[in-house]
C-alpha cells in the first residue's frame, strides 16, 4: 500500500477541519501534520520530506494560491490539493492551470480526498524518479 | 313737563343692585294737598329694593338660560364624545356625539369601566384607575388609547380625562375615534418592516457565499471525522478514546453549523418589533463574526475595538443587527477597488458622557463625495452598481425609532466613518 506513512501536510485556518482531516489521513495510514496558516507552514514545516500539501484556498494572510506560487520555486515540486468552503470557478481554473492535483469543495468525502492524495503521491514519486534519473545521468 | 301734566310733587329713588344702578322708581302726584314727603319716601325705597332684586334675578336667569343654551350648543356640536362627570364619577352631561354604550347620563362612568374589566377587557381597570385618579385630584390628566370592537371592525379610541374646574370637583372625559390614524400608523410600520426585511434578505443574498463557507467548514469537519471514526472502528483494537473525542468534535461542529442557521433565521425573520435590553458590544461581536468569512473572501481585515463596559441599550435586536450589518457591508463594498493590504474596517464602540453608546465603522475607501453627505441617508441613493439605496435610509429610520442618530464623516487621511449613537439604559442584557 502506497499509504505506508507518506507524510501529508494540511494547512487550514479552521481548527475543526485541521483535526478532522488529520484524523482521516491517519485512519487511512498516512502521517499528517497540520498548520494554521501558510506562514506557520513556511516557518515550521519540513517541506523536503512532504509527499503532498492539502491547503485551504482562502485564509487570513497568504492563501493556497500564494503557497502554490512559492512551492513552484522549489526544485522538486510538491503536489498541492486545494480545499475550499467557498468554491468559485476562476480560482479553481487558476489553481488547476498552475498544476494543482485537485480542487475539492468542502464538504468532501474520503473517496474524493484519498483519490486526490493517491494521484498526488503518484506525481510525487514520478517526479522524484525523474530527478533521480537526471541525477544518475549526470 | 311737570307743568304739562300738572305734577305738583314727585319722589324718585334709584333701583340699585349692589353698586349698579338698574334704573329709577318715580312717584308723582297732581294733588296739591298730598305733597310726597317722609315717611313715604322711606316706603318707596323699600319698594325700590324689592323691584331691583326682582329685576336682577330676571336678568341673571336670562343670562343663565343663555349660558346653558351655549353650553348645550357646545356640547352638542362637539365632534368628540364628551361627558362631564361629577366628583363621584356619575355622568351629569354628555355631548350628542357621546355614544359610549352603557354610559348614559346618571350612570357612573368609573363603574362602567370596572365592569368592562370584569368582562375580560384587560385595559378596563387601567382606565377606571386613571379616571378615579383625576377625580381624586391625584392626577392633572389621564390619556389612554384602547381598542373596541364594533360589529364590523376593530376601532381605536383615544380617551382624555381632565379635572372639571369646579369647587365640587368632577372631570371631563373626551373620546376621539383615532382608528384612521392608528391604521395609517400600523400600515406605515408594516411597510417599514417589510422594507427592512426585504433589504435584509437582499443583504443576506450578497452574503450567501460567505454563509455557504460558514456552513461548509463544520460540515467538512463532521464528514471527515465520521469517516475517520468508521475506519478506526475497523482496526483490530479500536482506540475508543480517539473515537470518543471524534464524536465530541462532531457534536461541537454540528452545534456550530446550527448556530449559523439560527443566526441566519433570526436575521431573515419577519416580524413585530421586539424591544429588549441588550449589550451593543455583544451584538456587534455577533455581526462581525457572521461577516467573518465574507471579510476573508473579500480580503478585508476587520479590526474590532469594543468599550470595556457593556453598552446596554433598549432596542430590537434584529433591527440593530441590520444597522451594523449595513454599515459593515458598506465599508467592505467601499474598499472593493483598494489594494488588499489597505482593506481594513475598524469597528469601535464607546461610552460617551456616561449616557450615550457610540458605534463607529471606519473604512479606507474613497470616502464620501463633497456635497453628498445629506443625500447618503435618502432612499434610493446609491453609489453601488447593484445597490438599492435603501440600506442607509433604513438604518436611519431604525436609529430614529430607537431615539438615536446616525451620521457619516470623512476621515482625515482617507475613507469614511459611519457612526450611530443611542441612549444607554440601566440594567442588564436579557
Amino acid at each position: 500500500m502506497s499509504r505506508n506513512g507518506a507524510r501529508i501536510i494540511v494547512v487550514d485556518d479552521d481548527i475543526s477541519v485541521r483535526r478532522a482531516l488529520s484524523r482521516l489521513l491517519i485512519s487511512a495510514g498516512y502521517q499528517a501534520q497540520t498548520f494554521e496558516s501558510v506562514r506557520d507552514l513556511l516557518m515550521n514545516g519540513e517541506l523536503g520530506r512532504t509527499a503532498c500539501v492539502i491547503v485551504d484556498v482562502r485564509m487570513p494572510g497568504p492563501g493556497g494560491l500564494e503557497l502554490q506560487e512559492i512551492l513552484s520555486q522549489v526544485p522538486v515540486p510538491i503536489p498541492i490539493i486545494f480545499i475550499t468552503g467557498n468554491p468559485d470557478v476562476p480560482t479553481a481554473v487558476k489553481a488547476m492551470k498552475a498544476g494543482a492535483v485537485d480542487f475539492l469543495s468542502k464538504p468532501f468525502s474520503e473517496e474524493e480526498l484519498f483519490g486526490a492524495v493517491e494521484r498526488a503521491l503518484a506525481l510525487r514519486s514520478a517526479s522524484t524518479d525523474q530527478r533521480r534519473m537526471a541525477h544518475r545521468r549526470r | 313737563m311737570f307743568r304739562l301734566y300738572g305734577i305738583r310733587s314727585c319722589i324718585v329713588v334709584p333701583l340699585e343692585a349692589g353698586e349698579r344702578v338698574l334704573g329709577g322708581l318715580a312717584v308723582a302726584t297732581t294733588s296739591a294737598d298730598r305733597a310726597l314727603r317722609e315717611p313715604f319716601s322711606g316706603w318707596l325705597r323699600l319698594v325700590a329694593e324689592v323691584f331691583a332684586s326682582a329685576l336682577e334675578r330676571t336678568a341673571m336667569e336670562d343670562a343663565l338660560r343663555a349660558s346653558e343654551g351655549m353650553k348645550s350648543a357646545i356640547l352638542s356640536s362637539l365632534s368628540n364624545g364628551v361627558a362631564v362627570l361629577d366628583s363621584d364619577g356619575t355622568i351629569v352631561a354628555v355631548s350628542q356625539s357621546w355614544t359610549i354604550e352603557g354610559a348614559t347620563v346618571g350612570s357612573n362612568y368609573v363603574t362602567a369601566w370596572r365592569e368592562t374589566a370584569r368582562a375580560g377587557a384587560s385595559h378596563g381597570s387601567d382606565a377606571a384607575a386613571g379616571i378615579a385618579a383625576v377625580l381624586a385630584r391625584e392626577r392633572d390628566s389621564f390619556a389612554f388609547e384602547y381598542t373596541a370592537r364594533d360589529p364590523t371592525a376593530e376601532r381605536w379610541y383615544s380617551m382624555v380625562v381632565v379635572p372639571l374646574n369646579q369647587p365640587d370637583g368632577g372631570a371631563v372625559i373626551s373620546h376621539t375615534d383615532v382608528t384612521e390614524r392608528k391604521r395609517a400608523e400600523v400600515n406605515a410600520q408594516r411597510s417599514r418592516q417589510e422594507l427592512a426585511h426585504f433589504t435584509r434578505v437582499s443583504t443576506m443574498g450578497a452574503l450567501a457565499a460567505s454563509l455557504a463557507h460558514e456552513l461548509n467548514q463544520p460540515l467538512a469537519a463532521i464528514l471527515s471525522n465520521a469517516q475517520a471514526a468508521r475506519r478506526f472502528l475497523d482496526a483490530a483494537r479500536p482506540d475508543l478514546g480517539e473515537i470518543r473525542s471524534i464524536l465530541s468534535d462532531i457534536v461541537e461542529d454540528d452545534k456550530r453549523a446550527g448556530k449559523v442557521i439560527e443566526g441566519l433565521r433570526e436575521l431573515l425573520r419577519k416580524g413585530e418589533t421586539e424591544v429588549e435590553l441588550l449589550d451593543l458590544n455583544a451584538l456587534i461581536r455577533d455581526v462581525v463574526k457572521l461577516l467573518g468569512s465574507d471579510a476573508l473572501i473579500r480580503r478585508v481585515r476587520m479590526h474590532l475595538d469594543v468599550a470595556a463596559e457593556p453598552l446596554i441599550v433598549a432596542g430590537d435586536r434584529i433591527q440593530l443587527q441590520q444597522v451594523v450589518l449595513n454599515l459593515l457591508v458598506n465599508a467592505m463594498d467601499a474598499m472593493a477597488d483598494c489594494p488588499t493590504e489597505e482593506r481594513v474596517v475598524s469597528v469601535q464602540t464607546e461610552l460617551c458622557d456616561g449616557q450615550t453608546a457610540r458605534v463607529s465603522v471606519q473604512d479606507a475607501g474613497p470616502g464620501i463625495l463633497t456635497g453628498q453627505h445629506d443625500l447618503l441617508f435618502e432612499p434610493f441613493y446609491t453609489t453601488k452598481p447593484t445597490g438599492m439605496g435603501m440600506g442607509l435610509s433604513i438604518s436611519r429610520s431604525i436609529m430614529e425609532a430607537h431615539g438615536g442618530l446616525i451620521w457619516a464623516t470623512n476621515n482625515p487621511a482617507r475613507g469614511a466613518t459611519f457612526s450611530f449613537a443611542m441612549p444607554i439604559r440601566n440594567g442588564t442584557a436579557t
